[in-house]
């Protein structure tokens, strides 16, 4: 009696989380399907230029002279950050109204890394946005930022809950049946019971490590909010009472990368962050730097840089959340292992789409049986009683 | 599924001193696959080169598994 009880309470669990949490779920599954495969998407739609055909160790062009021609195109904006592409050779330079607009009001500059020419240009997000644009911020905070960001992070969690209850409920259901039992001809409800069963039970490591990741993802935005709040002040005291130094008077980004390369030989830099009150450190450059083996390629390391002189100021050692949170992006976009990986990604979450849909359905099913099996006790009841003492 | 091997027939005195059986009837199969996703899942991480050929393989089977057991029923008694 007392497992009857439990197995009733777990399934009250998996009910409730999985109709909260469904929903949402299915959105995040729909616009991640495309998002598995946004490098691919992103180059077929960009209708850049192909790059120009140089020799692999063609030397690569001097960021400053690059920062100079973004400057020059527009010479009443402010410097935001620089991505130095490490697989293809590229240099996108983004820019914005002020050093603290609003993220949508960012736009970039696609510069050759090697002849340091400009390739292309991409509008801000709030004039323009590309479709998968919108797949990312429906995936990622429908349009609501941080809210937005803790609220799915919760349906996130609710999915985790929903799995492990699934999981426990498998047990009991799979008591009397052989793995894979699918009763056909039956009735639809048994045959989508076993197949919600089965399917979630073949892909329940899959969708638990990729719903788990994806809740720490969710939380990148207070993780680093509160890094910087430990890492920056004892940085930033020695600059007490100083202004933020106007962008014209910033040292040379090509000599900062340079001390950087020579302090951090076993790493490359793929972005530099120009200095910013709201986003980063008012006084200093940070350069973002990864490791060169499979796993340290995963883990960023910032090093910060005096935004006056260039000079190195710190490395600080990433704290285990930020490892963490760096370790579970892979883990999550799946597109760490070649296009075969992301293949399985895409059939992993159609599958995780059948899995919700289907238990949307049961749940719906469930409804109208136990609704029909009430109307049809009211009937019964309903008759006289002699009819009802007739019957066998 | 009508060819599957008959299991030989166990004196009844030993399926009750073995009750470990049912568990593994009923978590093995999900549990197989579970490391072997996971296997997968670190391969891809932790390596490259043969491990990933390892990764797509481990995460692949889970996806095999279902395949099979969701293979259209008629083809399945033209084949027999």
């Amino acid at each position: 009696m007392a497992a009857g009880k439990r197995i009733r309470l777990w399934f009250l669990v998996h009910k409730w989380t999985s109709l909260i949490c469904t929903v949402f779920m299915l959105l995040l599954c729909i616009t991640g399907l495309p998002l598995i495969f946004t490098h691919e998407i992103d180059d077929l739609l960009s209708g850049d230029p192909p790059y120009a055909k140089l020799p692999a160790n063609a030397p690569r062009a001097n960021l400053d002279r690059i920062i100079e021609a973004a400057r020059a195109r527009y010479p009443a904006e402010a410097m935001r950050f620089i991505f130095i592409d490490d697989e293809e050779p590229q240099v996108v330079v983004t820019m914005s109204p002020s050093t603290d607009s609003d993220p949508k009001h960012n736009h970039s500059l696609k510069f050759d890394a090697r002849t340091g020419k400009l390739i292309s240009e991409k509008p801000p997000e709030a004039q323009s946005m590309t479709f998968m644009g919108l797949m990312l911020r429906l995936h990622i905070d429908l349009f609501a930022g941080l809210a937005g960001e803790l609220f799915l992070g919760f349906m996130g969690l609710l999915l985790v809950i929903a799995i492990v209850s699934g999981v426990v409920l498998y047990g009991p259901f799979m008591k009397k049946l052989d793995f894979g039992t699918v009763r056909e001809g039956r009735s639809a409800r048994l045959k989508w019971l076993d197949l919600h069963n089965l399917l979630g039970i073949a892909t329940l490591a899959w969708a638990f490590v990729v719903g788990l990741t994806g809740v720490i993802n969710e939380l990148s935005t207070p993780m680093f909010q509160y890094w910087q709040s430990q890492t920056l002040p004892a940085l930033l005291a020695p600059y007490r009472g100083k202004p933020m130094p106007p962008q014209s008077e910033a040292a040379s980004v090509q000599g900062a990368y340079e001390s950087v390369r020579r302090a951090m030989p076993d790493s490359v830099t793929v972005s530099v962050v120009y200095p910013t009150e709201k986003f980063g450190s008012p006084q200093h450059f940070i350069f973002w730097n990864k490791g060169n083996t499979p796993l340290t390629s995963r883990l960023f390391t910032a090093a910060l840089l005096d935004a006056r002189s260039g000079a190195l100021v710190a490395i600080p050692e990433p704290p285990w959340y930020l490892k963490a949170l760096e370790v579970s992006r892979p883990l999550h976009f799946g597109d760490y292992a070649g296009t075969p990986l992301k293949i399985l990604w895409a059939v992993l979450d159609v599958i995780t789409i059948i899995v919700l849909g289907s238990g949307l359905y049961l749940w719906i099913a469930r409804r109208k049986q136990t609704g029909e099996r009430l109307a049809q006790l009211e009937r019964r009841h309903a008759q006289p009683a002699g009819a009802a003492a007739r019957a066998p | 599924m009508h060819n599957r091997p008959v299991p030989p027939p166990v004196p009844p005195e030993r399926n009750a001193m073995n009750p470990p059986s049912s568990f593994r009837k009923v978590w093995g199969a999900p549990l197989l696959l579970a490391v072997l996703t996971v296997f997968g899942l670190l391969c891809a991480l932790l390596g490259t080169g043969i491990w990933h050929w390892l990764a797509w393989i481990a995460i692949g089977i889970p996806l095999a598994v279902l395949a099979w057991y969701l293979r259209p029923r008629r083809a399945d008694r033209a084949m027999q």
